[in-house]
């Protein structure tokens, strides 16, 4: 115990961590009260200033012990659907949280219908998130062949009767695979560096970017066009009133009737964006437990953007919606975008990893660090080589590079 | 020193998926997060439901927590703004507000409330009352923090986002005014005294 305590004022014992940790905690109970009784001078400054900080201590509001197990059950049991589900579908992971709390819920207005009308109650990508960290582009097949593809960008097309073109080059029958079945869905997994191209069954066209997977059936029957992405694509939905487009991803769906919009939505990014060029989507959470949720809809140059964090759909203007699909012309425009989004963009492309030198001050922080703050307008041409796009990076941002095989130093230039 | 080993333990398991440590969490600090919610509304449903969110995404991010060896502070971080972000929302669902700024968070004593509904309050109770509504809500919110959850000042500062030196000078006035009026009282109560 510090003799210095003897000659604190009121004041500053009830603001000594040490003395606040006594009288909150009981931590050195003994400790004190040998150096009290050593001290029977220092009692009354004591007893003020236990009575001060005890008349501020506060936690009367107490749970009830039912409300208090009720929460637990809730926590209980998504846990144990969480780690059961990590890897299934979100309409599935829906279908069971409607199940758990269809109790709690009343009937809404707006009712978001899509996992109801679902042919597929579950859908789990059959290749693994590290496929895609592979070289090779590939096509899984639904009977489970794997096709690779040989190009930096590759063009697939899935025609009316069931014949999948690679390429111009190939062609695979699909009545022929041992699983006939056409809802079974194929998948394309494209890693970082590469890209692709895809024409649906019902003529829409997808362009698939790097570090992406895409599952769609050969044909679609059923009442609505249902497919599955992780990572980002372009699409130019075929018009069909009567059968709507769904794009399901794992925290979003987002539902079409008929035009253009550009879908990002990486495992490993905070967000998941929908930029809308042409016509009208409905953007819906799955990550919410109601089973009535409402849409969010979106217009022509409008961004919707969940944040995974707060769960929580915005919108806003995106006057320069067409830059969002520079990528599938192979070049990406930036107007006003933080460095850190364009570095994140860069390592799908060039299939490496940015590092900050300086620890903590350049990229840990993807969102709010300090130098991803920097706003970044310009144009990069990816059909130019990674050096190239580092130099013109480089002269925009203040940035300073060192290539190390896939992995790219950067800090910061002196000023 | 020991809570600190212990929570640090008790986090890391809980990282790594130990069966055990989500119900601990739960136990030793639903009652409190449940306590800190209610100072700052009296809707104790939404309190329930962030306190579940709360934990719902504990679980959805459990590979991608950081390190901690207080495990209330790291919840109270993300909690707080939770809360913030909830009482705001059922603020908005009020068409007719005419003032749509965020909601200061308004910390309420609970001895204040009781005493706000009384009738007739003798004395004392008047004095408490009076020195309570003398706090500016950022030194309700940071005396609760220092004497009700014993958090050090780096803490804080960074729940609240003060900086360090405006923080000290919060506490130390608002514990100068307790100070003054609790004299008062003292002063008081023997003048009754010495009448009777």
């Amino acid at each position: 115990m510090k003799k210095e305590y003897l000659h604190y004022k009121i004041e500053e014992l009830v603001d000594n961590s040490d003395f606040i940790a006594w009288v909150v905690n009981g931590t050195n109970q003994e400790l004190w009260e040998q150096f009290i009784s050593n001290h029977p001078d220092f009692e009354p400054s004591v007893k003020e200033a236990r009575r001060l900080i005890e008349s501020l201590r506060d936690e009367s509001e107490h749970l009830t012990s039912e409300d208090f197990h009720t929460i637990w059950q809730n926590i209980e049991s998504f846990d144990r659907l969480y780690k059961s589900e990590r890897r299934l579908n979100p309409a599935k992971k829906l279908m069971r949280y409607a199940a758990i709390f269809i109790g709690l819920v009343a009937v809404g207005t707006a009712v978001f219908h899509y996992s109801q009308q679902s042919q597929l109650s579950s859908y789990v990508f059959n290749t693994s998130p590290e496929d895609a960290d592979q070289q090779q582009s590939q096509i899984v097949l639904a009977d489970g062949t794997k096709v690779p593809l040989e190009n930096e960008s590759s063009n697939i097309t899935m025609t009316g009767n069931e014949q999948l073109i690679i390429d111009s080059t190939r062609v695979i029958d699909m009545t022929q695979l041992e699983t006939a079945d056409p809802a079974k869905m194929n998948e394309v997994v494209i890693p970082y560096g590469k890209r692709s191209q895809i024409v649906l069954a019902d003529g829409t066209h997808v362009w698939l970017n790097a570090g992406s997977r895409l599952a769609f059936p050969s044909q679609f029957n059923g009442k609505q066009r249902e497919i599955y992405l992780e990572g980002e694509a372009y699409f130019e939905v075929a018009h069909n009133t009567q059968q709507p487009f769904i794009v399901n991803t794992d925290v979003i769906a987002v539902k079409v009737l008929g035009t253009k919009f550009n879908l990002s939505a990486y495992a490993s990014e905070p967000v998941a964006e929908t930029t809308l060029l042409e016509g009208k989507v409905a953007m819906a959470d799955l990550t919410r437990k109601q089973l009535f949720n409402r849409e969010t809809i979106l217009a022509p140059n409008q961004k919707g953007t969940f944040n995974k964090e707060q769960r929580e759909i915005s919108v806003k203007d995106e006057p320069d919606a067409d830059l969002a699909i520079a990528w599938i012309e192979g070049w990406l425009e930036f107007h006003q975008q933080p460095l850190s989004s364009v570095i994140a963009k860069l390592e799908r492309y060039y299939n490496v990893q940015f590092k900050g030198v300086e620890g903590k001050n350049i990229l840990v922080n993807r969102v709010e660090g300090k130098a991803g703050n920097v706003l970044i307008s310009g144009k990069l041409d990816l059909k130019d080589s990674l050096e190239r796009v580092l130099m013109v990076l480089s002269d925009v941002s203040g940035l300073q590079y060192e290539i190390q095989g896939n992995q790219i130093n950067v800090s910061m230039k002196p000023n | 020193m020991a809570k600190q080993s212990e929570d640090l333990q008790l986090w890391n398991d809980f990282r790594k998926g130990e069966e055990y440590a989500l119900s601990e969490i739960y136990r030793r600090h639903a009652d409190s997060l449940y306590s800190y919610g209610k100072k700052f509304t009296s809707n104790s449903e939404l309190v329930k439901d962030t306190i579940q969110d709360l934990f719902f995404n504990l679980i959805r991010t459990r590979s991608k927590l950081g390190v901690t060896d207080n495990i209330y502070f790291y919840l109270l971080r993300s909690y707080r703004r939770a809360l913030t972000r909830n009482l705001k929302k059922t603020e908005n669902a009020n068409v007719f507000q005419l003032n749509p700024e965020l909601p200061v968070m308004e910390l309420k004593y609970s001895l204040e409330e009781e005493l706000l509904r009384k009738e007739k309050l003798d004395n004392r109770e008047r004095i408490i009352l009076n020195s309570l509504q003398m706090l500016s809500p950022k030194q309700r919110e940071i005396i609760y923090y220092r004497y009700t959850c014993d958090f050090d000042y780096d803490q804080i500062c960074e729940l609240m986002t003060l900086k360090y030196d405006s923080a000290r000078k919060l506490v130390f006035r608002a514990i100068k005014v307790l100070r003054e009026q609790l004299e008062n009282d003292k002063k008081l109560i023997l003048l009754c005294v010495s009448f009777q």
